[in-house]
């Protein structure tokens, strides 16, 4: 087991260098600088740009750029963002509390709703409810998050007047966003739950067990759902991981704090150093979070090991 | 007997619920009269004067600092600030400042000349990496303390633009012994000696200010002379329809930069006060014609590009009609606007059509397109993603005179690549600028292809106009000179000026004083906000 988790760290380091690598240079192929977007509100002059592309090391060869920022990593110093000023890793990491509050919160709207439908759909097979739980299902998962944002504030926010409209101050604040990113997820889950429990609820070990007499709540829980969890617990931690990077745009309708609208924000400015910072720590915890359930594996199905 | 103190205990509980939820009640609403929360769309880069280089972050630069000289947003004029006056040695080379003797920063710090050449050294200095300061400070050399309260600017060069670049948002004076004992966090927890010191920052949330109970040197034209709120918050709300719908729900007491279609809904509605402000620009909105690429390379075609270019419909269309015409290269309300310039072309498909013919260009009737040898009359429109339905509009326009019109949609920075390549024949654009001599970066030859001269035009005459009105001090010479520029750039066709941006503000009823500043028409000072009944 110790072995294992030494060897996928190992990867892992692998992956987010490989990762942060990547993105290095392909900020790099983008056109224009961050020097263009600085400039670009008032009436600097092609000579001033340059004077201030060199002050700013932006001149130098792209691959002792590279070196620079490898040798600068490796050190824990990711540099300091172009625009703000400030060391690139504080200021993700005060962002990242409200991120993973968000992706926790719409994660477990996500669980919880997938459940119930999936579950319920998967019981109650070829019935008005499967049905309806698969059409329900099926317009959460389709429904763009960004609107489903901008109903939630007209209906709840500005109508009804329970949550309110914007920030991220309090846990009453990530009601609604939580809703808007995890309703796809939970359409999303609702399928997968109904699939996976099908595929259980007819094999062997079930009829056996009904047939032993076991009632039925016990078998759809402790046997059937036990068993179909696996499969499950990969989608939610990789699903985890694309909410730590994807719940920009709720982030931002909702004028929430957060991870997603730092990164994109710096993209758009060309703040490549906040952009590398920013995808290097996500990469690590998408990694870290799919480490996690790899090892819940083992706790789901005592058959497989780690050796 | 174990039930009479449960009976007791509820009603007891339920007074006291209730005598302190009136309490908070109270104390909330009594909060509420002298504190305003701002929604703005973007988060402040940095609250360091010296080093930001984005015209948003200067609403926040206006309230904590103060600069030597304060324009009037309304009137375009200058007034002393910190300085109460200037002058300059004849050579132009040395401006000097008497300055206020009765000024402290907000730590206690006393502003004096040696305070004041402090700001001026650090903007300059390669430590501070300034984007703008550093820029509109011009040919800037060296600054003196000459006396206590005396101070000293020289420069390489006559720079007249000074007073004018002094009152701009880069130009406020920090405390330099806050500067020296924060360091690098000065640039965060800025000093200064404005209306309203710093209290907080919220990175991705907000910044809070508070009233500065010393205030007593505004400038004259001030509508106030002292802060009225306890305190003010600005809050970052980046999508419009979310900053309105906190507006409209109590969240923020005053939204910024809003959609003309929300603006309009406030407007309509008695709870809330609106404000319109335009905005200078240099150029206003517009898109620059490309004299290097066919067919534009033609000043016929140029002309009758604007002639045939209904700039009304498309602010009717895109604006709700909000937004005021612009004229020519500079906005109709800016210093050194010339009326003749700006109204060389008035909307005229007819005349549009007969250039095109005298360039040759005739009508294929079949097609409805105008053709020339056998080739279509066609121009590459380059345009950003937020404003590409204006596009839609004027290929409509541009259609029924027989142009046809190819739209490129770029976002930044790919958008000036393209443009500085000149693989365009118009690109939209919009920039604001103190002064008009903000055009050198859109009309100066050395600009062409590495900067903003996206018409690649270049011209030996404006060359000429630009440096003599950098130097020169008379603004009735400046603004003569500027004349004579508009008539160049409008005569050869190098914009279509399409509206003048308007920075659309609501706040709840009672809350005014929303005034322009820095000469764009952008900010506000936070100063003369206030609550009326």
């Amino acid at each position: 087991m110790i072995g294992y988790v030494v060897n996928r760290t190992l990867a892992a380091v692998v992956v987010v260098f490989g990762v942060s690598s990547l993105v290095f240079f392909m900020l790099h192929l983008l056109p224009g600088d961050a020097v263009t977007i600085m400039l670009s509100e008032f009436g600097a002059s092609a000579v001033e740009e340059q004077q201030l592309r060199e002050q700013l090391g932006l001149t130098d060869p792209i691959l002792v750029q590279y070196g620079r920022f490898l040798a600068n990593a490796v050190q824990g110093d990711f540099g300091t963002s172009l625009f703000s000023r400030r060391p690139v890793l504080p200021q993700i990491f005060e962002q990242l509390p409200k991120t993973l509050e968000l992706a926790v919160a719409a994660t477990i709207v996500g669980v919880l709703f997938g459940a119930f439908f999936g579950i319920t759909a998967a019981v109650m097979r070829n019935t008005w409810w499967d049905s309806i739980s698969m059409l329900i299902s099926l317009l959460a998962l389709s429904m763009p998050n960004f609107w489903l944002g901008l109903i939630f504030i007209f209906v709840f926010s500005l109508n009804l007047g329970w949550f309110p409209v914007q920030g991220s101050d309090t846990l009453w604040h990530v009601v609604l966003p939580a809703f808007a990113l995890g309703l796809s997820f939970a359409g999303l889950l609702a399928r997968l739950f109904r699939s996976t429990m099908l595929e259980v609820l007819g094999q062997d070990f079930v009829r056996t067990a009904r047939a032993k007499g076991v009632a039925e709540p016990s078998v759809i829980n402790r046997h059937a759902l036990k068993n179909a969890l696996i499969p499950i617990v990969t989608v939610i931690g990789i699903n985890f991981g694309f909410l730590l990077g994807g719940s920009v745009i709720i982030e931002i309708v909702f004028a929430r704090q957060g991870i997603g609208n730092l990164i994109i924000k710096a993209i758009f400015a060309h703040d490549f150093y906040l952009v590398q910072g920013g995808i290097i720590v996500t990469a690590a915890l998408f990694v870290l979070v799919n480490l996690i359930v790899d090892l819940t594996y083992g706790i789901l199905d005592p058959r497989i090991s780690y050796a | 007997m174990t039930t009479t103190p449960h009976r007791l205990r509820w009603p007891v509980l339920m007074a006291a619920v209730m005598l302190l939820s009136t309490l908070a009640l109270t104390l909330s609403v009594a909060q509420a009269q002298s504190s305003l929360t701002i929604g703005s769309r973007l988060e402040f880069t940095v609250l360091d004067p010296h080093k930001s280089s984005a015209a948003f972050d200067a609403p926040l630069f206006f309230g904590i600092f103060d600069n030597l000289i304060q324009r009037d947003g309304n009137t375009g004029e200058l007034y002393p600030n910190l300085a109460t006056s200037w002058s300059v040695s004849d050579d132009g080379l040395v401006w000097t400042f008497e300055l206020r003797d009765d000024v402290v920063f907000h730590d206690g710090t006393p502003f004096d000349a040696e305070a004041a050449a402090f700001n001026f050294e650090r903007m300059v200095d390669p430590a501070t990496e300034s984007q703008y300061a550093r820029f509109e400070i011009g040919p800037f050399t060296a600054a003196r303390a000459v006396g206590s309260h005396t101070l000293e600017l020289e420069f390489t060069s006559p720079y007249g633009l000074l007073p004018s670049a002094l009152s701009t948002y880069g130009m406020g004076m920090m405390s330099p012994t806050a500067v020296e004992r924060l360091g690098d966090e000065i640039s965060w927890n800025p000093v200064g000696t404005g209306p309203y010191r710093f209290v907080s920052y919220t990175p991705g949330q907000s910044v809070v200010v508070e009233k500065n109970p010393d205030y007593a040197w505004a400038a004259d034209f001030q509508a106030r002379t002292a802060p009225y709120f306890d305190t003010i918050t600005f809050r970052f709300i980046e999508e419009d329809a979310t900053r309105a719908a906190a507006l409209e729900r109590g969240e923020i007491g005053m939204a910024l930069y809003l959609d003309a279609f929300d603006w309009l809904d406030f407007e309509a509605d008695a709870n809330f006060e609106t404000h319109g402000y335009d905005r200078l620009g240099y150029p206003p909105a517009g898109l620059f014609i490309n004299v290097t690429k066919s067919p534009t390379d033609d000043v016929l075609v140029r002309r009758a590009l604007i002639h045939a270019t209904d700039s009304e419909l498309v602010r009717d269309i895109v604006f709700e009609g909000i937004y005021d015409a612009s004229g020519g290269v500079m906005s109709r309300f800016s210093f050194g606007y010339d009326p003749e310039a700006g109204e060389m072309y008035p909307f005229d498909p007819e005349r549009a059509g007969e250039l095109l013919d005298e360039a040759g260009w005739t009508l294929n009737a079949s097609t409805g397109f105008r053709e020339r040898n056998g080739e279509r009359l066609s121009i590459e429109y380059l345009t950003l993603s937020g404003v590409a339905n204006q596009a839609e509009v004027l290929e409509a326009e541009w259609r029924r005179v027989g142009i046809h019109t190819n739209v490129l949609v770029q976002d930044n920075p790919a958008q000036q690549g393209t443009a500085q390549q000149g693989l365009h024949n118009v690109v939209w654009s919009q920039w604001g600028g103190v002064d008009p001599s903000a055009l050198q970066g859109r009309y100066g030859c050395e600009n062409i292809g590495g900067g903003w001269n996206f018409a690649h035009y270049c011209n030996e005459r404006v060359t000429e106009i630009f440096a003599e009105a950098r130097a020169e001090t008379d603004q009735d010479v400046r603004a003569e000179l500027f004349s004579e520029l508009q008539h160049i750039l409008m005569g050869d066709a190098t914009i279509v000026p399409l509206y003048n941006v308007k920075i659309l503000v609501a706040a709840r009823q009672g809350v005014d004083g929303w005034t322009p500043s820095d000469a764009t028409g952008w900010f506000g000072y936070l100063l003369n906000l206030h609550e009326h009944d």
